[in-house]
């Protein structure tokens, strides 16, 4: 137990910045959830509320933000305290690109619902939103336990996402070769899949943040080794 | 003894000590092996082993009453001032143990100290840089102006001062004071540059100044500096060695240690969890 005010409040700013990545972590798997339930179960109230629910989400991620700006400026974190700072700054990120996607089908799921489109497709979108959403949610429990371990098996569930991009591609393609009157939302249901299959990307990404946190290697590399030597920046 | 007395004892051979001043070729390495320190039944240090390579910094840090500068004392026999002092295991300097095969005064123009406050002797500035050769030798009036010259030149202090050299190195302000300190260190061509918080009484603009000088100054010394500033060891030092209850618990490259200790103790110590 740490006696001395000063330190106790900044490992107490420490454990609250961990709480916050956890809880942003949670409110984006139910986003990308809630945009999958939106497009399976032709619900649109779950894609408004993906949508209102917006603000919330963006006062998390400036909560996280500002939380570690603050410890970065004022308190100089090192060893394990540096690398969660460090790695929940650039996992807010991708966090944040995950839910903005999120928004982006939610906008995007009254164009769809109500159309003619084969429920093969929507249940395929479904599917393809909980495999995603695993992925987010797997990599954020990897950060919180500093598990690099789970970390790691976050990324082969990437094959499964690029696999149900490609199928529902596919799909798609072959209904707009049959239906010229799926034009009409073809593009929508394509930028649907993409953003699920990107998400899988930054998913990987946040995978990325947990080892880092936990290992002090990110992508193999140990911190604060210079990541261009001079022959890279002399071919520049 | 008084301060000066105290002051030249620390930095400089007795008085009428003579030995010959071999210019530095660079840095010397440092190695400490099983070192054990005791202050009459008092054990202070435990077994420490420690490579401090040359023409490298390497930080010692940990909290106060660690050993780190006790530690830092034995690598120029500082030590063998205090009654009931005595330590075990060895230190070697280029291979040479420094407390059975260098001469002690021998050792003082090899290992040079800057201390916590700047300690200019009541001397010109001149005369400050020019103690340490005039004591070790003759150098003609022209070797010595040189002599000045370069130290307070590899010091960044010659443009500040030169047209002030007969004056009181004591009228400086404390960081030119420091590196004053520092310019006399150099003038006897050492090849180990210990620092003991050389800092601690500087503003940051001053601290800007010793560690730019840190850093330049291991080019061709090895620099071993003390430090309670976690930030000025990432800054400067390219090793660092965490001391905690007189025993050394681990020891990386900077980037290593500050980022991925592999010690609970030092985690501890980094981000502040000690009880």
């Amino acid at each position: 137990m740490v006696k001395n005010k000063t330190r106790a409040a900044y490992i107490q700013q420490i454990e609250e910045l961990d709480g916050l990545v956890s809880r942003l972590g949670e409110v984006v798997v139910a986003a990308v959830r809630a945009t999958g339930h939106a497009l399976g179960e032709a619900d649109e109230a779950a894609a408004r509320g993906v949508v209102e629910g917006r603000g919330s989400a963006d006062r998390l991620h400036r909560s996280v933000e500002d939380s570690c700006m603050g410890l970065m400026l004022l308190q100089q974190p090192l060893a394990g305290d540096l690398r969660l700072v460090t790695a929940s700054f650039r996992m807010e990120s991708d966090l944040a690109r995950i839910e903005e996607m999120a928004v982006d089908i939610a906008q995007l799921a009254p164009d769809v619902i109500g159309k003619r489109v084969p429920p093969t497709i929507t249940g395929d979108l479904a599917m393809l939103s909980a495999q995603v959403a695993t992925m987010v949610e797997s990599a954020v429990d990897a950060f919180s336990r500093s598990d690099a371990d789970a970390a790691t098996a976050v990324f082969p569930l990437d094959n499964g996402v690029d696999a149900s991009f490609g199928k529902i591609r596919a799909m798609i393609v072959d209904n707009l070769r049959s239906d010229d009157s799926f034009a009409d939302v073809a593009a929508e249901l394509l930028m649907i899949a993409k953003y699920y299959e990107r998400m899988g990307d930054h998913a990987q990404q946040v995978a990325d943040w947990a080892i880092f946190r936990t290992t002090g290697l990110y992508r193999g590399r140990p911190m604060g080794e210079d990541s261009l030597d001079q022959a890279d920046w002399s071919a520049r | 003894m008084d301060e000066m007395d105290d002051n030249l004892t620390e930095s400089a051979p007795a008085a009428g000590a003579r030995a010959t001043v071999t210019p530095a070729a660079g840095g010397a390495e440092v190695v400490a092996r099983d070192v054990d320190l005791f202050y009459g039944d008092h054990q202070a240090l435990f077994d420490v082993s420690l490579d401090m390579p040359a023409n490298k910094v390497t930080a010692l840090i940990g909290p106060s009453g660690c050993g780190k500068s006790t530690f830092l004392r034995c690598i120029n026999r500082m030590n063998d001032r205090i009654a009931g002092c005595r330590h075990t295991g060895s230190i070697t300097l280029d291979g040479q143990d420094v407390d059975t095969q260098i001469d002690e005064y021998l050792l003082r123009t090899r290992v040079g100290m800057v201390f916590q406050r700047p300690n200019p002797f009541p001397l010109s500035i001149f005369d400050n840089v020019a103690y340490g050769p005039r004591r070790h030798g003759k150098p003609s009036r022209e070797a010595l102006r040189q002599t000045v010259q370069r130290c307070l030149e590899r010091v960044g202090l010659w443009d500040e001062v030169k047209d002030d050299l007969k004056k009181s190195g004591l009228g400086l302000s404390g960081g030119q004071q420091q590196r004053l300190c520092i310019a006399r260190t150099l003038a006897v061509d050492p090849q180990v540059l210990l620092m003991d918080e050389p800092t601690s009484a500087l503003d940051p603009i001053s601290t800007s100044l010793v560690e730019d000088l840190m850093s330049d100054l291991a080019s061709d010394h090895t620099v071993i500096v003390v430090t309670h500033n976690m930030q000025q060891a990432t800054r400067v030092s390219d090793y660092t060695a965490f001391f905690y209850m007189g025993k050394l618990v681990e020891t990386a490259p900077t980037t290593e240690l500050f980022s991925r200790p592999k010690e609970k103790q030092t985690e501890d110590y980094l981000t502040g969890r000690f009880s």
